[in-house]
């Protein structure tokens, strides 16, 4: 069905092909027929005639090959509306000058009645006001799809808020140089990444010069000591791609030990007790409990039984935040 | 290796003839054209000037008739090899794709999707040309170049020789040394694409993970260094396709000067008339045209060389669940019985399943929870011969699963799970794989068993409502009840559901237990989950403990 379909389009694509053809021979037979006659009678000579005889194919010759290059233009035509659709899309805006973060740690980062839409019409997060501090640890609960991943995201400077401000120590986040504010934050993320590699490649992706030692330390704090130690060349065990042969909630662990690896001041892990049993969950709120006594901790969660013990729990209804317990 | 690529694609050998036999008409037209016109004017033109009379009508329409057979002919080749090319794609995909479905997931495991996507788009790609770049080219030389030597024959054996000399050189001789030289570096280019595939895929996908992590420079600069790397090796390979270029060039201006001196002699005695000479000059510089495409069919060759090794490598790979040779017939009653399973996924690996028994009554529902990564996935893996288990028995409605096939013994699940797959296109669509003869009221009604149908119908393009990727445009709660209104559709006896509220709030994780239970009636179900609330639904509950005591027994009696 579909070769008949596309033999016909092709039928009529190879039409111009055909012309083009058509001409090139034509020329050739033409200057041939036309040019014995002239000799015939007399009305040329023979090397001029000869010589025009061997131009005739020559002088098409680019003609034909620019029918054959049709193709690739096409091709290349649809590639490229994709590329500058894509080219075309516009940087969110970062207001210049750029100042370096200050050395001193992140105390404090607020959203400032923070409105965010992806779309115009459909706002997600709505005046939402929260401030994270060093030393607190926070979670964030709320329906499915009520905006609290968007929320981190927003509070990691991974999108820009539609209105309201997102500030760091005071300062409005997009006066800073990103590259200085992601240093201070680490992230897990809901669905995380594993690249492909051995596990300690992943693990010092983000810390290339982390020790042997250290790897542990954070495998060992993120509860995956374990299961890394019983894998046949421990941390040099090459994962498949996206950690192929391993559960869902070893990849969760393996993506938080590289999140610990981090020296940051601000930890936002979206979901970390998802697939995970209580015993783990558990551990999970522990390490944060622990991270919270120095660093800012955001945890998004769904089950009331990761949010035992922290400082506030707030939940996101309707686009807007209301605090739960304090 | 090619003579088995060769077999597979020789079952279109008609169309495939055709297209050869009507390029090498091309071809000997082409040629002919030429050589006619320069004896047709050279003839006039000593005529002209005294010399014998010719008649003229003959070799003039004999022109025209070229001219035509060869503008004709051209077109109808096109046509013939492309439509020849979609006959041995489609052929291709077709055994291919028979020999992956096997396999998955378990034997493509190994492979990186990257990788593997790569390989299957570029490599079949590569393959489909075998016949237009290389079998067309070759073949019609094959036939075009004796035929001209013999004519050359009657009138110079020299040139006859020299033509085909020369044209063996240009044609054979200095392609094949060029693919000799590039072998070790196309190889490696061909590595170097997929490596560099890869690593965009760990890139796009985990973006904004990386930016905040720093890490994105780094693999940024080690995507960077794979383009470069392959972007050399395409210099230095051109660099070679350029040289081998100037090489046939200069080997072809040297059989014309070596023609020319070796037709001197005899036009100097006179056996060889002055139109005759005319007409061997320009049909031996027309017969350069047939060893224009053989380079490139040398190059094609060593690509689909190294594609189809890649592909046969694929195709031959053992399947790691292997398909009875006399399947039995589908169970029918569909209670589950798994006595000491043994299961690991790598041999150098410690088992996953270490003799774990269970059994489920038919119609009954069974929760399995445990601590995360002690193989609670690994059972539906088992169950749906996704991967192989290494002891034990596992009957369905006392038919051991071994004895069934692949496709019946997954066509007695639906399977609803923590991230169930859905494909980027609308609702109805991804309803319809489940079972593609439902009409609207089946669709409608499976959405309202799955409680879904209300807010369907609030959606502006109601069932044609996109989906997104992997179901984005939809809240995690409405993707896995579309997954569950897909199980209803199916109607298989047997569910498998894996963690299905996973990542749900209390509200929507009631709403599709709700839509479960009543998906449950009548079905067995084996149900993987952490969450009370969840294995509330269950009528006895296997806890796989920590350590490796995976024995227990499940009897519905016993537990009330």
């Amino acid at each position: 069905m579909s070769r008949l379909s596309v033999m016909a389009v092709l039928r009529v694509a190879f039409l111009s092909a055909l012309v083009l053809e058509f001409f090139a021979t034509l020329s050739i037979a033409m200057v041939a027929v036309y040019i014995g006659f002239r000799l015939y009678y007399g009305g040329m000579n023979f090397l001029p005639g000869f010589f025009v005889l061997l131009l005739a194919p020559e002088f098409y010759r680019p003609l034909r090959a620019m029918g054959a290059q049709h193709h690739a233009r096409m091709e290349a035509l649809a590639v490229a509306e994709d590329v500058t659709r894509l080219l075309d899309t516009p940087e969110p805006a970062i207001l210049t000058p750029c100042r370096p973060l200050a050395a001193n740690p992140v105390r404090e980062i607020s959203l400032d009645e923070v409105s965010f839409a992806y779309q115009p019409e459909q706002t997600i997060l709505r005046d939402v006001t929260l401030c994270l501090r060093c030393g607190e640890r926070v979670a964030l609960t709320g329906p499915t799809g009520s905006g609290k991943t968007t929320l981190a995201r927003l509070l990691l400077g991974l999108e820009q808020p539609t209105s309201g401000q997102m500030r760091v120590n005071g300062v409005d986040l997009r006066t800073l140089d990103p590259a200085g504010w992601f240093k201070r934050v680490a992230w897990l993320p809901q669905s995380p990444t594993l690249c492909a590699g051995s596990i300690a490649e992943i693990l010092r992706l983000a810390q290339p010069e982390a020790s042997d030692d250290e790897l542990q330390e954070a495998l060992r704090r993120a509860g995956a000591a374990d299961f890394v130690a019983h894998l046949p060349q421990g941390l040099n065990t090459r994962l498949g791609d996206h950690g192929a042969g391993l559960s869902g909630g070893q990849i969760r662990r393996l993506a938080l030990a590289r999140t610990l690896l981090k020296p940051a001041d601000v930890f936002v892990f979206d979901e970390p007790e998802a697939s995970l049993d209580a015993g783990l969950v558990a551990h999970i709120n522990a390490l944060s409990a622990d991270l919270a006594r120095e660093h800012a901790v955001l945890v998004i969660a769904h089950q009331p039984e990761a949010v035992v013990g922290f400082d506030r729990v707030v939940a996101l209804e309707d686009g807007g935040l209301r605090l739960c317990s304090a | 290796m090619m003579r088995r690529l060769l077999t597979l694609l020789a079952a279109e050998w008609r169309p495939q003839a055709a297209g050869v036999a009507l390029s090498a008409a091309v071809t000997l037209a082409n040629v002919a054209l030429l050589g006619l016109s320069g004896w047709f004017i050279a003839a006039m033109a000593l005529c002209g000037h005294g010399g014998p009379r010719i008649e003229y009508f003959a070799p003039a329409a004999a022109i025209r008739g070229f001219a035509i057979l060869r503008t004709v002919g051209r077109y109808g080749e096109r046509v013939t090899t492309h439509d020849t090319t979609l006959r041995l794609l489609a052929r291709l995909r077709v055994w291919l794709y028979e020999r992956l479905e096997p396999l998955a997931p378990a034997g493509l495991a190994r492979y990186q999707s990257g990788d593997l996507l790569a390989r299957l788009r570029a490599d079949i790609d590569s393959l489909e040309g075998v016949y237009l770049r290389v079998v067309l080219p070759v073949g019609s030389a094959l036939l075009v170049i004796p035929a001209l030597a013999l004519f050359l024959l009657r009138f110079s054996a020299a040139t006859a020789f020299i033509d085909l000399a020369g044209l063996a050189l240009a044609g054979l001789g200095v392609p094949w040394l060029l693919v000799q030289v590039a072998r070790r570096p196309d190889h490696q280019l061909s590595r170097q694409r997929g490596a560099y595939a890869a690593i965009l895929i760990d890139l796009t996908q985990g973006y904004a993970e990386w930016l905040v992590d720093g890490a994105l420079a780094r693999l940024s600069a080690r995507a960077e260094a794979q383009a470069m790397a392959a972007q050399a090796q395409e210099r230095h390979l051109a660099w070679w396709g350029a040289l081998g270029g100037a090489a046939n060039t200069l080997v072809l201006g040297v059989m014309i000067v070596g023609m020319l001196l070796a037709v001197s002699g005899p036009v100097d005695r006179g056996t060889l008339d002055g139109p005759e000479l005319v007409m061997i000059v320009l049909l031996v510089l027309g017969s350069i045209e047939t060893v224009a495409s053989l380079p490139a069919a040398f190059k094609a060759y060593a690509e689909t060389q190294s594609a189809a090794g890649r592909i046969f490598e694929i195709a031959d790979a053992k399947p790691l669940v292997a398909e009875p040779a006399l399947p039995a017939a589908a169970p029918q009653r569909y209670d589950i019985d798994v006595r000491s399973l043994v299961m690991r996924y790598a041999p150098d690996q410690p088992p996953v399943l270490a003799g774990l028994t269970f059994s489920v009554p038919q119609g009954a529902c069974l929760g399995i929870t445990g601590p995360s990564g002690i193989g609670k996935t690994s059972i539906l893996n088992v169950l749906q011969r996704f991967w192989p288990f290494e002891s034990g028995t596992v009957e369905i409605g006392g038919v051991p699963l071994a004895r069934l096939n692949g496709d019946s013994a997954r066509a007695l699940y639906a399977v609803v799970s923590q991230s169930p797959y859905l494909f980027n296109t609308s609702i109805r669509e991804n309803l319809l794989l489940a079972c593609p003869r439902a009409d609207e009221p089946r669709l409608w009604q499976a959405l309202e068993n799955a409680a879904l149908a209300a807010e369907v119908r609030t959606m502006p393009s109601g069932l044609d409502t996109r989906v997104g990727e992997h179901g984005t445009a939809l809240s995690g709660g409405q993707g896995r009840r579309l997954a569950i209104a897909r199980a209803f559709l199916k109607d298989a006896p047997i569910l498998l559901l894996d963690e299905p509220t996973e990542g749900l709030d209390a509200p929507t994780e009631r709403t599709v237990l709700a839509a479960l239970s009543r998906l449950r009636q009548g079905r067995t179900a084996l149900l993987i989950s952490h969450r009370p609330a969840a294995l509330s639904l269950a009528d006895d509950i296997l806890a796989l403990p920590e350590g490796f005591a995976r024995q227990a027994h499940f009897n519905r009696e016993q537990s009330g």
